[in-house]
């Protein structure tokens, strides 16, 4: 245990949630406003240009939850930080990611994105 | 190792103590003296000074002392309910009168009991628990408290006039705007509650800094007691979801005061987003009540099995994870509103989610009561009543939480009975199981008779056939809100079983208060510690002295009195810091986040009346937008706003004090020459919470013009781009100039002062600058009465307006505190508190000058 680490450390505990939040209200709010702006009945390859800008909305923050998990699980393999940061802010990582996957998921279902 | 004076190689005397325990003297007489000094300096003047307590121990009482008088009041209201509904076409109360009593008994019980009963119980616990002497804001916390209390009596007198509120405890628009409830009934509720809210946004700030900041040295977050996580993960929520109520509050008043049509579909408003607005904060709102239980169930729970929690950094992921996934659900309660099924199915996702930490917190409780040697003591009774009442509750949760059985039971009894399952079940019982856990501690005393088991198995048995039964009234289609029923649908038998079990509970809960006083009038004098518990605040004295701890204690474990069983002697004894009585001033330490040393001493302001009287003011402003008396509300704002500078007198100092000493040979500096001072972390704390806030409010612009029927608007702000553009000039200038004075301020020559006077001038001409212009825009809004779109850009302007009108006070202020002398290169923070509010307000502005543009550039055909 040491106790060196930056106040700042103490948002790594969130930061994964916090993603979880943006995407949570990029989604709804993407999708309220595609369907206003109509872009549901334009086409975007197979699928509509609405359910094209969720599913690139959702392909972002999972990524950058993915980096986010990444950086932590090296950090605790090297053992910088303080090792309950470090675990903790992991776990939380890693439920937020799988929180992201579940929350979009009904993305991926059939019928349009706007009834 | 477990030897206090040893950890961290401090020697055993408090060197360099000013007044302190000196080497040679019989020790008990110099801790005698010690504590009489201490006693001296934090005690509350008796009689009428008594109004001017701001300690956390009393004024932590008197919060729980009167939501229990509020609860007292929801019962009441419930067992009227219960008359009512006990036989069919009961002739009790008629519909009017039926609508005010369970608005109020549903807003009684939300807003005047729940809240402030955990806001009470963490202003009284959490400084024992954490080993500080106070919280960070005692004043804050006294404000809080008088907002409360006449919050709260706006309402109960309300109703005696017969005129409360009558819309439900969520006063949907379209019912609650001007066209269906003209009376004043609507704006008690929407100024009331929003009166009581401040206490609300108060505290969460207040323990937010207090977790973070003041924890005992060596206390590393990790090392924290779990009731501060839960009450710190509480607190955060309540920035982020009070807001969005509070903005729905205030645009609703104004939509009844001055008829801008925010929610009128007939002129671009939509009754929805109150709903939004609402739920927003309602739904996080019912996991805001949970977590303080859940927070006290972890608490108490392993005390009474002998074993440490399992599972301590799970339960911590699994609380925070709730904190955020409870934000991800509000529109379940809006599944019949229409919406599309996708975002349905987001919201329906995050729904199953925020089952599985509640789960894993379930199973770390069971975990531990399997593994350890429990016992059938009193506050473990209670336990096991939550056990029970919360997974009932939880199993009817998942079942509304499906779509199409929500679609089936919505609005009838079955949801009732839920939602008292939950609530209760989540936070009364485990509230009833800490107040016997703790009332040892409050009073000093233990129990003589063994009333409450009684009134454990009066409420309980009582419970479950109120509303076990109540289950079964909605799934035979009973409504909700409905003041009569006739005979021979099925509904007579379980109703009058629902009124039985109702009164059982009543007498139980009388039994409870005849035991509590019976406790604390005969009980017998208490050991210290009566239930072997390994937190921190059973090593004050009980009941505890003003200043919690004659001296701090170092903590190098979650177990510090286990650790170190002498540690109350070596505190009383004045062997931690601060053990002595410095100036006559009321010192606690702080520490840095993460590393927890010390890392300044806090110096508390002392009993004053003001926090009553800016409360009055406060008041003032309410009662003027109430009875519709407007050139009242200036003069109240005005009033409350010079009380606030009054606040400040007292605060900082004139000259540099160095690094003091803080016994056991370190040292740290006064607050306000440290980085990381308690009021600049509140100034970033209300920064997020009105962050939140302005989020909303755009979230409620853009709103009425995705969803909004009747868009777009017949006219549209036309104002060029020069205007806009000098507004945010302004405010970035104000932004600039703040951090320049900081900087300025911190440098050394012979221009210093008068840079940074010139920086801070700067800054309050920037501000107006840009308000005069704000000013100019909102005139040039079309109509707000006559569409929504208008009243949006004006609100977000107001907005605007509002933070560059106090970011001008703040920086006049800063430039008043340097000319007393009250800021040096080394005591800067009035200045960096300003710079935060000119920059939040540049930010921000800049986004809603944005906003107002990008609006008018989609609703332009
Ligand atoms: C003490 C025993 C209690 C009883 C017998 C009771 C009874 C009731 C009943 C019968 C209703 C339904 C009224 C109707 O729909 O016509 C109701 C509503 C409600 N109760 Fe309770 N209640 C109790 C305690 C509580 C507590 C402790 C809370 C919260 C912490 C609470 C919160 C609510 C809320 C929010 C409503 C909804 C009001 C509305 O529809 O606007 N109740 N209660
Ligand atoms: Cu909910």
């Amino acid at each position: 245990m040491n106790g060196t680490a930056k106040p700042g450390k103490l948002l790594l505990l969130v930061a994964g949630f916090l993603l979880w939040s943006s995407a949570f209200v990029v989604l709804y709010g993407l999708q309220g406003l595609g369907c206003r702006l109509g872009w549901d009945a334009v086409g975007l390859g197979p699928v509509s240009l609405n359910r094209g800008a969720l599913l690139a909305a959702w392909a972002v923050h999972l990524g950058l939850i993915g980096f986010l998990a990444a950086v932590l699980a090296r950090r605790r393999s090297h053992g910088r930080g303080t090792a309950f940061l470090d675990r903790a802010g992991l776990a939380l990582t890693f439920c937020a990611l799988v929180a992201t996957i579940w929350t979009g998921i009904p993305i991926l279902t059939t019928g349009s994105t706007c009834s | 190792m477990t030897d206090i004076r040893e950890t961290r190689g401090f020697p055993a005397n408090p060197d360099h103590a000013p007044d302190g325990p000196a080497a040679g003297a019989p020790s008990s007489d110099l801790a005698m003296r010690l504590h009489r000094d201490l006693d001296r300096i934090w005690s509350t003047p008796p009689g009428i000074g008594r109004l001017s307590a701001v300690n956390h121990t009393i004024v932590g009482r008197r919060f729980i002392v009167a939501a229990f008088v509020f609860f007292t009041i929801g019962g009441l209201l419930a067992m009227l309910i219960r008359a009512q509904l006990a036989t069919p076409h009961g002739a009790f109360v008629g519909p009017e009168l039926y609508n005010q009593i369970f608005t109020m008994h549903g807003s009684v019980m939300m807003f005047l009991f729940a809240i402030p009963m955990f806001e009470g119980v963490a202003i009284y616990m959490l400084p024992k628990l954490l080993g500080a002497r106070d919280l960070a804001f005692p004043r804050l916390t006294a404000y809080g408290f008088w907002c409360y209390v006449f919050g709260g009596s706006i309402l109960v007198v309300a109703m005696l006039l017969g005129v409360a509120p009558d819309g439900g405890w969520f006063m949907y628009t379209p019912l609650s705007s001007n066209t269906y409830s003209p009376g004043i009934n609507a704006d008690v509720w929407l100024l009331g509650i929003t009166f009581v809210e401040i206490s609300a946004i108060c505290a969460a700030v207040e323990i937010t800094v207090t977790i973070l900041k003041m924890r005992a040295p060596g206390m590393t977050i990790d090392r924290m007691p779990l009731f501060a996580w839960y009450i710190l993960v509480t607190a955060g929520m309540m920035l982020a979801g009070f807001p969005p109520l509070i903005l729905g509050s205030i645009l609703l008043e104004v939509e009844r005061a001055f008829d801008l049509p925010f929610f009128d579909p007939a002129r671009g408003g939509d009754p929805l987003l109150w709903q939004h607005l609402f739920w927003l904060f309602g739904h996080p709102e019912v996991y805001i009540i949970f977590l303080p239980g859940a927070g006290m169930v972890s608490t108490i729970l392993p005390v009474m099995a002998r074993r440490e929690i399992v599972g301590y950094t799970w339960i911590v992921v699994s609380v925070v994870a709730v904190g955020f996934l409870s934000f991800g659900l509000w529109v379940h309660h809006m599944f019949t509103t229409g919406i599309p099924h996708l975002a349905l199915g987001f919201f329906s996702a995050a729904s199953t989610l925020v089952a599985i930490p509640t789960g894993v917190q379930i199973f770390s409780w069971l975990a531990t009561l399997i593994d350890g040697r429990p016992q059938w003591k009193l506050p473990m009774l209670y336990l096991f009543g939550f056990f029970v009442v919360f997974v009932a509750g939880g199993l009817t949760g998942v079942m509304v939480a499906v779509v199409p059985f929500d679609w089936q039971v919505h609005d009838t009894h079955f949801v009732v009975a839920h939602m008292h399952y939950v609530l209760v079940g989540g936070f009364v019982f485990p509230l009833l199981a800490a107040a016997y856990y703790w009332l040892p501690h409050v009073s000093g005393k233990v129990a003589r008779y063994p009333l409450g088991h009684a009134a454990f198995w009066l409420i309980f048995i009582g419970f479950n056939l109120t509303f076990f039964i109540m289950h079964l009234t909605g799934l035979l289609g009973m409504p909700r809100r409905v003041f009569s029923y006739e005979p021979g649908w099925g509904w007579d038998l379980p109703n009058l079983v629902s009124s039985f079990g109702g009164f059982l509970m009543t007498i139980g809960f009388a039994l409870f208060v005849v035991d509590v006083t019976l406790h604390v009038r005969f009980g017998r004098t208490a050991p210290r510690n009566p239930w072997g518990a390994s937190t921190l605040e059973w090593a004050t004295a009980t009941p505890p002295a003003p200043y919690n701890f004659a001296s701090l204690p170092t903590v190098s474990g979650r177990h510090p009195l286990r650790d170190a069983p002498e540690l109350p002697s070596d505190l009383a004894g004045g062997r931690g810091y601060l053990g002595f009585a410095r100036e006559g001033r009321q010192e606690t330490l702080g520490i840095h986040m993460t590393a927890a040393t010390p890392d300044q001493v806090i110096v508390l302001p002392g009993p004053t009346y003001l926090p009553l009287f800016t409360a009055l003011a406060t008041g003032i402003v309410f009662l003027g937008l109430l009875f519709k008396v407007y050139w009242l509300v200036p003069v109240g704002a005005v009033l409350m706003l010079a009380m606030f500078m009054l606040w400040t007198r007292s605060t900082g100092q004139r000259r540099d004090g160095g690094p003091l000493p803080i016994g056991r040979g370190a040292s740290a500096p006064v607050h306000s020459e440290a980085a990381g001072a308690p009021s600049w972390w509140a100034m970033v704390f209300t920064l997020v919470a009105d962050g939140v806030l302005f989020s909303s409010l755009a979230f409620g612009a853009l709103f009425l013009w995705v969803s909004a029927p009747a868009w777009p608007p017949p006219q549209v702000l036309d104002s060029g781009w020069w205007v806009p553009a000098l507004t945010v000039a302004g405010l970035a200038v104000a932004a600039v100039a703040g951090l320049r004075a900081v900087a300025v301020n911190g440098s050394s020559g012979a221009s210093r002062s008068a840079g940074r006077d010139f920086w801070l001038l700067l800054a309050a001409a920037g501000h107006a600058f840009a308000l005069a212009w704000l000013v100019v825009l909102a005139l040039g809004t079309p109509d707000p009465t006559r569409h929504a779109y208008g009243a949006a850009t004006v609100a977000l302007l107001a907005y605007a307006g509002f933070h560059a009108a106090l970011g001008c006070v703040f920086a006049l202020f800063g430039l008043w505190r340097s000319r007393t002398g009250h800021v040096s290169a080394a005591r800067s923070l009035d200045l960096r508190i300003g710079s935060l509010w000119h920059g939040y307000t540049a930010v921000t502005g800049a986004a809603g000058l944005l906003l107002v543009a990008v609006l008018a550039w989609l609703v332009t055909p």
